[in-house]
């Protein structure tokens, strides 16, 4: 091997070594993956200002106990900014709607927008249990959950709420985005160590299991200059909206680069009285390529400046090609519409 | 316990006949070989007794008195110069982080001593092998977790040599950093630590009657301690930890 190699082949693994270890200590025989399948319903709310809370929660056991997961999504700009989960087992019992929540992990993807790139946790997970208390209230459509301000809110059966989505506008299109947003967003949520130095984990592809269903493998290739891929594959984070495809980001050890590849969302609505509605399809591109409805402008992808997007456009396109709704998203746009708007959360 | 294997070796070593013809070990400070010499040759007669009276009878007294115990040799000389080892032993470290673990690594360690000069410096770099961590009370064992298992050691600062019965002992505070690297098993997320602070090290060392490249071949133990402070790799979470480790030498002494 050449000095030359090994020299870079040196700094290549001091920098592993030094980003890899950025943050606090990692947990020793620390799993990456705890997500535990969870098949039931998918309930969303507006949690305030630029917050949409989500949560899903299983078929009860004859012992009253389900598996749920919880999520509160920030999304001041339309790329979204942070995300925190909890995992564990909903336990009911009686019909008085007293519940505990039995939360088994923590998940943490903060807003490190201003923090040096190096020094950034990005998402982090705790293992450490504990229980809250809950109240709940069901009636037609609806869930009210009060009782912990963490989790508290007005949802509605996502599914349902699905049915407000058009298909036709540039409202439609940018409404599709932020849908399907949710579901990437919550995804990146999960993957330990996503949106800080301990990203370069991923040299090794891991894959992460869907809530609902499907999988996404993440993966990351050179050090200095690098490229991480996010491969979803029929992943549903979120009951009702499924997002496939790579989203692909190239970016320097300074966290400058740009991202591409073409995803694709199916939205699969529900009426109130169980009758499925028409599914909504169509593609998020990433990259700058609107093909087929307009040329490939590599210009207009996502640009990415210390490790934040800054520029360039989400496309967005709703099938069929020149029938459905098309909207150019700016990732640093305050969401218009915001996602409360496009599915009627009261 | 491993100093005690490490005195057996010495004892065991310096019992075996000279290898490759090499000589007795004798002292090589003239200092010493003058020190040693001195009770025997300057001893005057006891002139107040009474068979040393008569000269034949002190003749008489001369011839029938037992052979004088031969002084014992000189193992240790005069500290100057380097001194290399090979070490091997275990190391353990741990360390509690600002969010409330307790972290501990158990590792087998080989390494590399040199040091230089009766009073001078001296670097200790090992390698380590991670067998066993621990957090919080629950026990690991790193094969199950992480598909490799790597790390170093490196303490360096100024040594003193003196002589320690019979063994040539060495000491000094130093600079102490140790790096703990596991990347994970697929599955499971990467660990890794970089704790530095500031230790200790002794050693003792004998010589034994073997040579190697014109130096004697030594035997013997080290340990050392540090209390570790900073993390610069994780400067916000790294409350303080301590590092241990110990173990058995062999390396090359003095020139002869």
């Amino acid at each position: 091997m050449s000095a030359g190699r090994r020299a870079l082949r040196g700094r290549a693994l001091l920098l592993a070594l030094a980003a890899a270890s950025c943050g606090p200590y990692a947990n020793v025989a620390q799993k990456l993956d705890v997500t535990a399948r969870v098949a039931g319903d998918t309930w969303i709310a507006n949690g305030g200002p630029d917050e949409v809370r989500i949560l899903i929660v299983g078929k009860p056991s004859a012992e009253g106990t389900a598996p749920f997961s919880f999520s509160s999504v920030y999304e001041p700009i339309s790329a979204g900014t942070s995300v925190s989960t909890l995992q564990g087992t909903w336990v009911e019992v009686g019909t008085a709607g007293a519940a505990t929540l039995d939360v088994e992990h923590s998940y943490s993807y903060p807003d490190e927008s201003t923090v040096p790139i190096l020094q950034r946790n990005g998402t982090t997970r705790s293992d450490d249990r504990f229980p809250i208390q809950v109240t709940v209230a069901r009636s037609a459509g609806r869930l009210a959950v009060s009782g912990d301000a963490r989790v508290a809110g007005t949802y509605v059966a996502l599914t349902e709420a699905l049915g407000h989505l058009g298909t036709a506008a540039p409202s439609d299109a940018a409404c599709a985005f932020h849908v399907a947003n949710l579901a990437l967003l919550r995804s990146q949520g999960r993957i330990i160590g996503f949106g800080g130095a301990g990203i370069l984990q991923y040299q090794q592809a891991e894959t992460y299991i869907g809530t609902v269903a499907g999988t996404v493998e993440i993966s990351m290739s050179g050090f200095t200059s690098n490229t991480t891929t996010l491969q979803y594959a029929g992943f549903e984070d979120i009951g009702g909206v499924v997002v496939d495809g790579p989203m692909k980001t190239d970016a320097n050890s300074s966290g400058d680069g740009h991202m591409y590849g073409r995803m694709t969302f199916a939205f699969s609505p529900i009426a109130a009285d169980g009758t499925a509605g028409t599914p909504i399809t169509g593609w998020i591109d990433y990259g700058g390529d609107a093909t087929p409805l307009g040329p490939n402008d590599p210009t207009n992808a996502i640009q990415i400046s210390y490790g934040n997007p800054v520029g360039g456009h989400y496309i967005v396109a709703i099938d069929p090609a020149g029938v459905g709704g098309t909207a150019q998203v700016g990732p640093q746009d305050p969401p218009s519409p915001s996602v409360s708007q496009c599915l009627a959360l009261p | 316990m491993i100093a005690g294997l490490a005195l057996a070796l010495a004892l065991a070593s310096a019992a075996a006949p000279p290898v490759d013809g090499a000589p007795a070990l004798t002292a090589t400070s003239p200092a010493e070989t003058s020190l040693a010499q001195t009770p025997a040759a300057e001893t005057p007669p006891d002139r107040t007794s009474p068979v040393a009276t008569s000269p034949a009878a002190a003749a008489d007294a001369d011839a029938a008195a037992p052979e004088p115990e031969p002084e014992p040799e000189q193992t240790v000389g005069s500290h100057l110069g380097w001194r290399h080892a090979i070490g091997l032993g275990p190391h353990s470290t741990t360390f509690f982080s600002k969010e409330g673990s307790q972290y501990t690594f158990h590792s087998g360690s080989v390494g590399y001593l040199v040091s230089r000069g009766a009073r001078g410096a001296f670097a200790q770099l090992f390698l380590l092998w991670p067998l066993q961590a621990r957090q919080d009370g629950h026990i690991y064992a790193t094969a199950n977790y992480y598909r490799r298992r790597s790390g170093g050691d490196l303490l360096f600062g100024p040594e003193w040599r003196w002589t320690y019965r019979g063994a040539e002992a060495e000491a000094g505070p130093g600079v102490h950093g140790t790096l703990i690297y596991l990347p994970g098993k697929a599955g499971y997320r990467d660990f890794s630590a970089l704790p530095l602070g500031a230790g200790i090290e002794g050693s003792l060392r004998w010589e034994t009657r073997a040579s190697r490249l014109s130096r004697a071949v030594t035997v013997g133990t080290y340990a050392s301690a540090a209390y570790d402070f900073y993390d610069p790799m994780r400067a916000e979470d790294l409350a303080h930890g301590f590092t241990f480790r110990a173990g058995v030498i062999l390396g090359l002494g003095e020139r002869r």
